[in-house]
């Protein structure tokens, strides 16, 4: 759900760069994967002496362990197809653990981790929530919610203000590129 | 010209000659231990840490911790006899002031030649839930892991089976033995086992965040007995760093798997981590991570203590988006863009995680006496 717009370099010179926030959903997703080829030219990088053969010497010692695993035919030393034949079939699993994003919360979660006074804190989110949520990035609303804030906050808190809510912005964006939660938004110009 | 082909033929024959050196005798030092143990099991530990439901103790049902156990785990662990010069223990490179970390970039070994990464910090780690451990997790347990540093050619250079003998004819740690395994006998596995025990028993749960924490409705609360800019930190890290390093609400600030965090690039040659050991594409320059408890006398960071201190890590985070496809994480990461006064809080937040009492407690300390 979008639910504001900041500019996220509303202090610098020249044209304002407007940035979307939108709280998105949490999603977890795969990442793509890399090919064996960088794992085969990975163990390749240690034939020190071009022999196309890595010997026990020639790997790190925590590494060296590969060769009992993957040596074939018992010269201590890995040629290419033993190489192949350790790397390809343990290309296809993974470690990995599924992280997912935490809850955005959206501009109340970032005037809140401001830990303004609890009068500033009110005033903002009384503005955050006037606004009415804005469908496009270059929409009036962004330039009205960011002169209230300027206007409530000092420098710094302003400051911070604008980097947590692009980064808010950017969170969302990528979660929409990703997981296919585009909902028709604009891109930054 | 001269120079440059006596240079290394001079550190050559260095090498060669303390390699050649018999083993220094041991230092003179007198085992100092307090007539009872030490308290490292059954330790009251923060409800925060405790809360049903947690499955994140990684000790294994047939080395279960106790006081004893752990007290030779800690004798062994400061022994210089566990290398093959007398010159090393596990002490050297995890120093107790450095939350057992090694503050040198890459540690050194026995007889003085570097390790590709430095010695990672040992708080924790009994909560590390898959029990995998080194930078690349190639040791399946810890009972292993604490052995294979014993028996590196590097780093203390030492065969087992003259461990056991060592061990076994020395006036005192058989009685240690007896102690933590109801008899006299020495064995690489009880060694294996006393050492793990002392390991697990490093646990940080005093610093100043688990004060406030103690007194906080949940960890996302602001803490009365924190600074406005602490808890504004605290709110930061958890908005931005909280998906990984406190996953699942784990408060041993641990990443719970290895993570990819850009630091590889895309020279083959660069230590591929967790990858080089799997031999999978996507693990490749992952990394295991350690838990950021007293990360603030941990530095240097990184599995190559790349990054100098803590403004450097942070920098990286802030600064670089991690594009590699090949990233441990299942959500995008950066750059975070932080502001001056955004890693300025961030670091007074992470300093609130050191414990002092950890770092300067005598029952992780040295019980040797020179």
């Amino acid at each position: 759900m979008l639910i504001g717009v900041a500019a996220a370099a509303a202090q610098a010179p020249g044209p304002r760069r407007a940035v979307l926030i939108t709280e998105g959903p949490p999603a977890s997703f795969a990442v793509p994967g890399r090919s064996p080829a960088a794992v085969i030219e990975r163990l390749r990088s240690f034939d020190a002496n071009a022999d196309d053969r890595i010997s026990r010497d020639e790997l790190p010692e925590r590494m060296q362990g590969l060769v009992a695993r993957g040596d074939k035919d018992a010269d201590d030393a890995l040629d290419s197809d033993e190489i192949r034949a350790l790397v390809t079939p343990a290309s296809s699993g993974s470690t990995r653990v599924s992280f997912r994003s935490q809850s955005s919360e959206g501009l109340p979660g970032v005037i809140r981790d401001l830990k303004l006074s609890p009068e500033k804190h009110l005033r903002a989110l009384v503005i955050a929530g006037a606004q009415k949520p804005p469908r496009r990035v270059d929409d009036p609303a962004s330039s009205t919610l960011l002169g209230e804030m300027k206007a409530l906050l000092d420098d710094e808190e302003y400051e911070n203000f604008l980097a947590a809510a692009t980064r808010l912005s950017r969170t969302a964006d990528r979660l929409r590129t990703v997981s296919g939660v585009v909902g028709g938004l604009a891109r930054p110009r | 010209m001269t120079r440059i082909f006596i240079a290394p033929l001079l550190v050559l024959v260095v090498v060669l000659s303390a390699a050649a050196l018999p083993p220094r005798p041991a230092a003179r030092s007198t085992l100092k231990l307090p007539a009872t143990p030490y308290r490292y099991a059954n330790v009251a530990l923060p409800a925060h840490f405790t809360q049903p439901g947690r499955k994140d103790d990684n000790t294994p049902p047939d080395n279960p911790l106790s006081d004893d156990g752990a007290t030779l785990g800690r004798v062994l662990f400061y022994d210089k006899r566990l290398s093959a010069n007398n010159t090393t223990s596990c002490a050297s490179c995890h120093v107790q002031a450095h939350a057992f970390a090694d503050p040198k970039p890459v540690s050194r070994g026995f007889h003085g030649a570097v390790t590709d990464r430095r010695a990672m910090p040992l708080v924790n780690l009994r909560y590390y839930q898959r029990a995998r451990f080194f930078w690349d997790e190639r040791a399946g347990n810890l009972e292993e892991m604490v052995l294979l540093p014993v028996q590196s050619r590097i780093e203390m250079g030492q065969d087992l089976s003259q461990v056991v003998d060592t061990i076994a004819r020395d006036a005192t740690y058989p009685a240690l033995f007896a102690r933590a395994f109801g008899d006299r006998q020495v064995t690489e596995q009880r060694i294996g086992k006393a050492l793990a025990q002392f390991v697990r028993s490093i646990v940080s749960y005093q610093s100043r965040y688990d004060e406030g924490r103690a007194r906080a409705e949940s960890a996302q609360a602001d803490f009365d007995t924190f600074t406005l800019v602490e808890n504004r930190g605290k709110a930061l890290f958890m908005r931005n760093c909280g998906t990984c390093h406190m996953k699942d609400d784990n408060e041993h600030f641990l990443v719970p798997a290895p993570a990819n965090t850009g630091l590889r690039g895309k020279d083959a040659k660069a230590d591929g981590g967790v990858g080089d050991v799997t031999l999978r594409a996507l693990d490749l320059g992952s990394f295991k991570s350690p838990s950021l408890r007293n990360v603030e006398v941990t530095a240097p960071y990184g599995h190559d203590g790349r990054f100098a201190t803590l403004d450097a890590l942070i920098d990286h985070y802030s600064d670089n988006a991690i594009l590699d496809p090949n990233v441990g994480y299942m959500i995008p990461v950066g750059p975070l863009n932080f502001t001056a006064s955004e890693k300025a809080a961030l670091i007074a937040f992470l300093r609130t995680l050191t414990d002092r009492t950890l770092l300067t407690d005598p029952k992780y300390s040295s019980p040797f006496v020179e």
